[in-house]
């Protein structure tokens, strides 16, 4: 018997069993949690704890556990540390999931968008939850019974005739989209530990990745997986407590998410009365290439190039159309279920018919979050509209002057009166949930557990997101495709190697701190709804696709994506319906989807052993028979010798 | 596959009407989608002149609440009735072991 299987069959009381230990433990956890808040909370009112003390408290309870949590989990198998061994439980999965996909954006600048978008922020809230549907009902099932390691194994087994080509441009997408990602979660990480005791952000952004090294470098996908669960239950409890609190001081119910539809008539009562612009009224967006020329500028700045810009453009001609918010919530959604980090989560479940319940678990667990968000943005808003604007200068309540100094909040009194219009008060959209727990009149304990949610929420994504670097290079380059002689110990190193220089490279990319990355970020749900999303969706329920058109598609599909995306985002004239840049996706979809289809027809059909494949694919029981193109054959093996 | 001809045709066309059965189910779920997300927004603007609950214009809470909680349900509906009824009824169960 070799080292290496690909799938080690687990039963279903294995499993059961698992799940009840876990329950326990993390049961444990949650209390543990709750009462250390409680103790801090306590030490800091009667006792005058001080805020740098508990900051630190935070930080390194929270980084010391997700090491331990790693080193528990020191696996010296292949299928334990790209796949978690399959036999992680479908609702721990969907919070490992949740944690995995929740960033430090959707923690953090969520709810500040909204507050600033009102109506149109809400494409966010549908987009990045309706994509779950898609992953159910179209990708998860089916990827967990094909059962290898990454999505460019799937593409490659599913078009055998360039299987080398389609697995070397899957793994490349599949790269650029992570690590896009993952350094904005290590510009994250940098802010939040410079907020909670104040490191300098290069100290922070390393400490950060030392933890998410210690984690995955060690135990790799196994203990990124029971990390993340922690991270997850971390992160909500954070995210929950302010805004629960606010509620119950605000309207005498503690249930925000019921409660802020109040909040939303005393907003618009106010708005009407000051002659505000609407927060809830839909499409108010206008086209502009303002963020283009900041992102010009700054490059410009840095390296001393001198980079054309081009002169400043606005469109509002689209105001009060559907288009871009429709646009946009579909662009999320495909790109949400053709995400690589997402997607490989579902390989780590028992079985398919796990695989389907995991899915509604993980937007469950996204849900709770996401059904919370738009609450913090309407009472923030309300806090705002009664007790800053309208009020003296010199009467303001005392946490605007605390964030005036952080500079996340500024005042500037323009027209002398020594009262505050809402025109003179410039917000970081940040400050929405960060002051939350001031706003509320709770104690600091709380606004430091915030910012240990929100620094949870980074790690968490950075985790996968690494992994799925690591895998793209170590997996899908160098052992299928450049060197498939590799032995085992090779093989397991390298993926080692790679997920140390994708940490750096990501730590490197996030000094600059470049306006860019946010861009590129927005971005990457439109690049991987016009590549990965077409693909995957025809692999499976359409077995005459086949290589070429899968080639094509991928390839037209970006191109039409990013001419339009840099057209547009250049020139916002340049536009169809008034679609944005960031709705791009719309696109290159329909691009890839007619490439593929057209150039599949006026070539050979895929060999008889796809769609023999394709046919095993779509059984949700039993293991796999038929992989083509996965010379030498791995099998899907509990029998001796099946290893590569 | 090492079975016969006539076993593998019989197969064959389980795994046909069994997937048939299943893109039905993900057809109507996926139609449910695209309403639930795609078609109030149009309306939003019309939509918020109605209030409900505690204060929520309806087009603004269609968009926060409604569509989400309407895609949480759709994944359970689908994954409840595939391991439930249609695997079943095709004799696509767990092989306990």
């Amino acid at each position: 018997m070799s080292q290496e299987t690909y799938y080690t069959r687990v039963s279903k009381r294995e499993v059961k069993l698992l799940q009840q230990r876990l329950v326990r433990i993390y049961g444990a956890f949650v209390i543990g949690l709750l009462l250390s808040t409680t103790i801090l909370a306590v030490l800091e009112v009667n006792l005058g704890l001080s805020r740098t003390a508990i900051g630190y408290a935070y930080l390194l309870l929270t980084l010391l556990l997700y090491a331990a949590i790693g080193i528990l989990n020191f696996t010296r198998r292949l299928d334990e540390y790209y796949v978690a061994g399959r036999r992680v439980p479908a609702f721990f999965n969907g919070m490992a999931t949740g944690a995995d996909w929740m960033s430090a954006a959707s923690f953090i600048s969520m709810a500040g968008s909204l507050f600033v978008l009102g109506y149109d922020g809400l494409a966010y809230i549908m987009g990045w939850t309706g994509g779950y549907v898609l992953l159910a009902l179209f990708f998860a099932p089916y990827l967990r019974k094909f059962g290898q390691f990454t999505i460019p194994d799937f593409v490659a087994a599913r078009f055998p005739e360039k299987g080398r080509t389609v697995r070397v441009v899957a793994a490349i997408c599949a790269i650029i989209v992570s690590l896009t990602y993952v350094t904005a979660q290590v510009t994250g990480v940098g802010i939040i530990m410079s907020r909670i005791v104040g490191l300098p952000f290069e100290v922070g952004v390393f400490v950060g990745l030392a933890g998410v090294l210690v984690c995955s470098f060690l135990g790799g996908m196994k203990s990124i997986t029971w990390t993340q669960v922690a991270q997850y239950i971390i992160l909500i409890t954070a995210y929950l407590i302010p805004v629960t609190f606010l509620s119950a001081v605000r309207t005498g119910v503690p249930i925000s998410e019921l409660m802020y539809g109040r909040a939303l008539q005393e907003i618009t009562r106010i708005e009407q009365q000051l002659n505000l612009p609407s927060y809830i009224e839909p499409f108010k967006w206008a086209l502009s290439n303002a963020s283009a020329l900041a992102s010009i500028k700054q490059i410009n700045d840095a390296t001393g190039l001198n980079l054309p810009s081009p002169p400043p453009i606005t469109v509002t001609d689209w105001r009060g159309f559907p288009w871009e918010f429709l646009a946009l919530t579909f662009c999320l959604m495909a790109g949400t279920a053709g995400l690589p980090h997402i997607l490989i989560r579902y390989y780590t479940v028992p079985d398919p018919k796990e695989a389907r319940i995991s899915v509604g678990w993980s937007l469950f667990f996204i849900y709770l979050l996401y059904f919370t968000a738009p609450a913090y943005a309407a009472f923030s808003r309300w806090e705002f509209l009664t007790d800053v604007i309208g009020k003296p200068i010199n009467q303001l309540p005392g946490w605007v002057d605390a964030w005036a100094r952080t500079g996340l909040l500024s005042i500037r009194d323009a027209n002398g009166d020594g009262i505050l219009q809402w025109a003179e008060l410039t917000i970081n959209p940040d400050i929405v949930v960060l002051a939350t727990p001031e706003v509320a009149g709770l104690p600091y304990t709380i606004a430091a557990l915030v910012a240990a949610g929100g620094l949870a929420a980074a790690l968490s994504t950075a985790d996968g997101l690494l992994l799925v670097i690591a895998t793209a290079v170590a997996h899908d380059i160098y052992a299928k495709t450049i060197n498939p002689n590799a032995t085992y110990a090779t093989r397991f190193l390298m993926g080692r190697v790679m997920i140390l220089v994708a940490a750096v490279v990501a730590a490197f990319l996030a000094f600059p701190r470049l306006a860019l990355i946010v861009q590129l970020v927005a971005w990457a749900f439109s690049l991987a709804a016009s590549t990965f999303f077409p693909v995957l969706l025809l692999g499976i329920f359409w077995k005459r696709a086949n290589a070429w058109g899968a080639i094509s598609g991928m390839i037209g599909g970006l191109l039409a994506c990013l001419i339009y995306m840099w057209g547009n985002y250049l020139f916002p004239t340049f536009n169809l319906f008034g679609l944005s840049h960031l709705s791009s996706g719309i696109f290159g979809m329909a691009v890839n989807f007619g490439l593929q289809v057209g150039v599949s027809l006026a070539t050979a059909p895929p060999p008889r052993e796809v769609q023999q494949m394709v046919d095993e694919v779509r059984i949700p029981v039993g293991e796999m028979v038929t992989v083509p193109g996965a010379a030498p054959a791995p099998g899907p093996a509990p029998q001796p010798g099946a290893d590569d | 596959m090492q079975q016969s001809p006539p076993e593998r045709t019989g197969q064959d066309e389980r795994i046909r009407v069994y997937w048939r059965a299943n893109s039905r189910l993900i057809l109507v779920l996926f139609i449910v989608w695209l309403l639930a997300g795609f078609a109030h927004p149009p309306f939003a603007k019309a939509l918020n002149s109605i209030t409900i609950l505690t204060g929520f214009p309806l087009g603004y809470w269609l968009a926060s609440q409604g569509s989400i909680t309407i895609f949480v349900i759709l994944i359970f509906v689908y994954a409840l009735i595939m391991n439930n009824i249609i695997d079943r009824k095709y004799g696509f169960e767990e092989e306990e072991e």
